[in-house]
């Protein structure tokens, strides 16, 4: 053999990694500012194609005449609380003659349960602006996930592009002592 | 309270995207399951020279510690597992990488093999899976996705090749005669089957991953919400 043996799934991590992260982008954080709440929602699985099938706990994001399933997505995940996700584990396999990766991912999550939205909005009859800006996220106990994507194989060179066709999120394990309703 | 909430529809445990799906991945893991609790070689009609097998433990999934140990008998020993596990944010070296994939009939049994025993009471208990199965365009195929648990009934068959063979062994370290304690896991699977000659199927890529045993609230959730508050006067 002339050249070195590589493992092609080798930059599927960070790829992984920076679509978990793209998860869990604060509105409200010292190190990054958004221009407005649609170029902060945007943000969200960046990655998705605009046609890209999503799933989330058993049911299908269904696209509507305006907005396309990522966008769909990103409307949704913009109304769930702040979120932090941790990869544990991952293996993937080229599927031969699709140019496509499986990925099957096995993380947790937990969230904010402040009772605070990501924009910094509480229920509260009084809002306190400056308190809801500053405020840190009350993170609650880790939940399991599960994620099963279907990716394109450029993803080994442009891991920037829209690369998934497919999005399986699936919570595993819901803590006891969690107060977010699934 | 509205920012309390997972802004998805509620989980539901399972997921077909149309009714020719839902009969033929109801039995795929019907038939797969009842087989892998039996005997595995009958399983590898499904596999070709093509075909893809890999397990991938991921030992720190969250789950219930224990709080009824004669119901939830989980074991958090992965003993059986380790050596095979594709775990890809552990496993660095490109040897390991590529040699943790199952090409083939052959391979895929060997690993089946190293696998320990087990009982899935998907006919009894069906609570305790979770299923979506889906379209595969790329191949005129479709994805079967599979969670739920699994008990461990006996050792493997095959022994697994040791991690380090021939790395240092100190002498509270030598685990060759040290079995690894059944218990109960958890487990995601998925399965892409595509169609082959005379109406069969085939498994094009099979992905396991192990955790730790977890009670199934995370997609029973209409059914936990209907039951009936515990008496506080008991």
């Amino acid at each position: 053999m002339s050249h070195l043996q590589q493992d092609p799934t080798q930059p599927i991590e960070p790829f992984l990694k920076k679509f978990l992260s793209s998860l869990d982008i604060q509105y409200n954080s010292p190190t990054t500012q958004f221009p407005n709440v649609e170029s902060y929602a945007t943000q969200f699985a960046k990655s998705l194609k605009p046609s890209s099938a999503v799933i989330v706990n058993g049911t299908p994001l269904i696209p509507t005449t305006n907005n396309d399933s990522k966008l769909e997505f990103q409307k949704k995940w913009l109304q769930a609380p702040n979120s932090f996700h941790q990869l544990n584990s991952y293996d993937c396999h080229l599927i031969p003659g699709t140019g496509t990766f499986i990925i099957n991912l096995s993380a947790k999550v937990k969230f904010d349960e402040s009772g605070k939205s990501k924009l910094g909005e509480s229920a509260d009859l009084i809002q306190d602006n400056n308190a809801a800006r500053n405020n840190r996220p009350l993170w609650g106990s880790w939940f399991g996930v599960n994620i099963i994507l279907v990716v394109d194989e450029v993803v080994i060179n442009h891991s920037e592009g829209e690369v998934i066709n497919s999005l399986d999120y699936r919570f595993t394990f819901k803590p006891e002592d969690s107060v977010v309703k699934i | 309270n509205n920012t309390l909430s997972f802004p998805f529809p509620a989980s539901v445990s399972m997921f077909f995207q149309d009714e020719e799906i839902r009969n033929m991945s109801t039995n795929f893991i019907s038939n797969y399951l009842k087989l892998w609790d039996a005997n595995r070689a009958d399983l590898m009609i499904l596999y070709q020279n093509e075909s893809q097998f890999s397990m991938q433990v991921d030992s720190s999934h969250p789950y219930l510690i224990d709080s009824n140990p004669s119901h939830y008998s989980s074991g958090t020993d992965f003993g059986n597992y380790l050596s095979n596990s594709r775990n890809l944010t552990r496993v660095s070296s490109v040897k390991a990488r590529l040699g943790r994939v199952a090409i083939g009939q052959e391979q895929i049994f060997k690993s089946f093999s190293q696998l320990p025993k087990t009982r899935h009471d998907l006919m009894t208990h069906p609570e305790l899976f979770s299923v979506e199965s889906y379209r595969f365009p790329q191949l005129n195929g479709i994805m079967i996705v599979i969670h739920g648990s699994f008990e461990e009934t006996a050792q493997p068959e095959a022994e697994a090749p040791q991690s380090v063979p021939n790395g240092p062994r100190g002498r509270f370290n030598n685990s060759k005669n040290k079995k690894a304690a059944l218990s109960k896991k958890s487990f995601d699977r998925t399965f892409v089957v595509i169609p082959g000659p005379n109406g069969s199927m085939i498994v094009a890529s099979d992905l396991l991953s192990v955790r730790p045993f977890a009670v199934t609230d995370a997609w029973n959730v209409a059914h936990k919400d209907a039951s009936p508050a515990p008496a506080n006067a008991a």
